[in-house]
């Protein structure tokens, strides 16, 4: 039985028996993966608040031929997250990115570069306000499972999107429509969304400035970010709607 | 019996061995037995309500906690489920009342503030009698936020809202609790 030492987050647990919780976690060197932690439930010797959600871990567990879950063995704590999460919008924020983690990344699939993606925002989020990092997570998380569509260019006549200027989208569409080629009932995305996606690409999150931040900054490109990982996942995200609700 | 099984395998921590098991058991039990475990769970569902106070489970309405006047009205604990009352019961040193949420803030289960009974909590604390809310919700993610969002909710209305102690359990040993329980339970230390 192969053991393996490695960094984690937390995503979620469920209870399996009286005894036992599955952990679902993101794994630096495993990807995402499930596991028993045995007496979970019943003993807080072993684990203790290590499993709490978003919680980043130093774990160690077996992997066990030809089972789907591992076996925890134990769980330390790196950075506990869970007084941060006190905060409704915060452990809103932090329930979607577990949310959108848990989905869209594929079983047992090494990611380091989303790996940090979520360990910067989470940290983030602990710094003030939620909107700026969970943009840079959106657009970061769209662009690192592959499905960013072009921010430059009409999908339909294939004409270049001036900067600054605004586009067009649908949820049945493949990607930005310019003013032209736009259809009834598309949602905007403003020219100044476009420049800051433009920006988050190029910069790192800190070199974002956190000035003039609220829910409605970018919320039009949130809404498309969100609607690629709903189409992608075929499915709705529970936590969507609470995250609009802050 | 395959019917029987997959039904008891339905409840709470009831695996496939336990449902098995109590199949086998009822099939030897007499049949007035049976039928008076089918009754007793049959009487629960057509009696058992929520008390409209405090949204406890009851027979009567309002339930005996809230019908009883020799308890402190000062004071209002406030647990997840109705499961967290008898425990408290149990210590015999909490006299107030209860309140009962069916559940707390779990933003990854859909569960907003909208989905949890927080809106004859706000009428009962504008009663005005409360002095003192007591969060006694589950120390974990879930339920810090729920406490977070309560406090945030009710103190503008007047009252001292108080969060339950977390800390180290009664008999365990403090190299294997982990920093946050610690640093939780310097916090709510007390002079002795
Ligand atoms: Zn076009
Ligand atoms: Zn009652």
């Amino acid at each position: 039985m192969p053991v393996r030492e490695t960094e984690a987050i937390i995503l979620r647990t469920y209870p399996l028996s009286e005894a036992d919780k599955i952990v679902s976690f993101f794994s630096r060197g495993g990807g995402r993966t499930r596991g028993v932690a045995h007496n979970a439930r019943r003993s807080v010797k072993r684990f203790g608040a290590s499993l709490e959600r978003l919680s980043h871990v130093r774990v160690r567990y077996f992997e066990q031929e030809s089972r789907e879950l591992v076996r925890l063995e134990s769980c330390e704590l790196v950075q506990s997250f869970f007084e941060l999460q006190s905060d409704y919008a915060a452990g809103v924020a932090f329930s979607y990115i577990a949310e959108v983690c848990e989905l869209l990344l594929p079983e047992r699939e090494v990611n380091d570069p989303f790996f940090r993606l979520v360990l910067l925002v989470m940290n983030e989020i602990g710094h003030g306000d939620i909107w700026r990092p969970l943009t840079y997570f959106d657009l970061w998380a769209v662009t690192l499972a592959g499905f960013l569509p072009p921010l430059d260019t009409c999908s339909r006549c294939q004409g270049s999107l001036d900067p600054g200027e605004a586009a067009w989208f649908r949820l049945e569409s493949q990607g930005l429509q310019c003013k032209t080629c736009r259809s009834d009932g598309s949602w905007s995305l403003s020219g100044d969304s476009r420049s800051l996606a433009h920006g988050m690409m190029e910069r790192s999150l800190a070199a974002i400035p956190d000035e003039g931040w609220g829910k409605s900054r970018a919320e039009d490109l949130r809404r498309l970010l969100e609607q690629q990982v709903e189409k992608h996942l075929e499915r709705k995200l529970i936590t969507r709607p609470l995250v609009e609700g802050l | 019996m395959s019917r029987l099984i997959e039904a008891l395998r339905r409840l709470p921590g009831i695996g496939p061995k336990s449902a098995q098991r109590i199949g086998f058991h009822i099939l030897k039990t007499g049949r007035g037995e049976v039928e008076e475990i089918a009754a007793a769970i049959l009487d629960l569902k057509d009696k058992i309500r929520l008390c409209d106070v405090c949204n406890n489970v009851t027979e009567s309405n309002p339930c005996f906690i809230c019908s009883d006047p020799a308890r402190n009205a000062k004071q209002l604990c406030i647990v997840e489920e109705p499961g967290n009352i008898l425990p408290i019961e149990r210590t015999g040193q909490y006299r107030g009342y209860y309140h009962v949420l069916h559940g707390a803030l779990s933003p990854l289960q859909g569960i907003g503030p909208e989905q949890l009974r927080i809106a004859n909590l706000t009428e009962r604390v504008n009663g005005g009698t409360v002095e003192e809310v007591i969060v006694a919700t589950n120390p974990t993610v879930d339920g810090e936020a729920t406490a977070t969002y309560l406090s945030k909710l009710l103190k503008p209305l007047g009252v001292n809202v108080t969060r339950i102690a977390m800390g180290v359990p009664v008999g365990s040993d403090l190299e294997y609790v982990d920093e946050v329980t610690i640093a939780r339970a310097m916090e709510g230390r007390k002079a002795i």
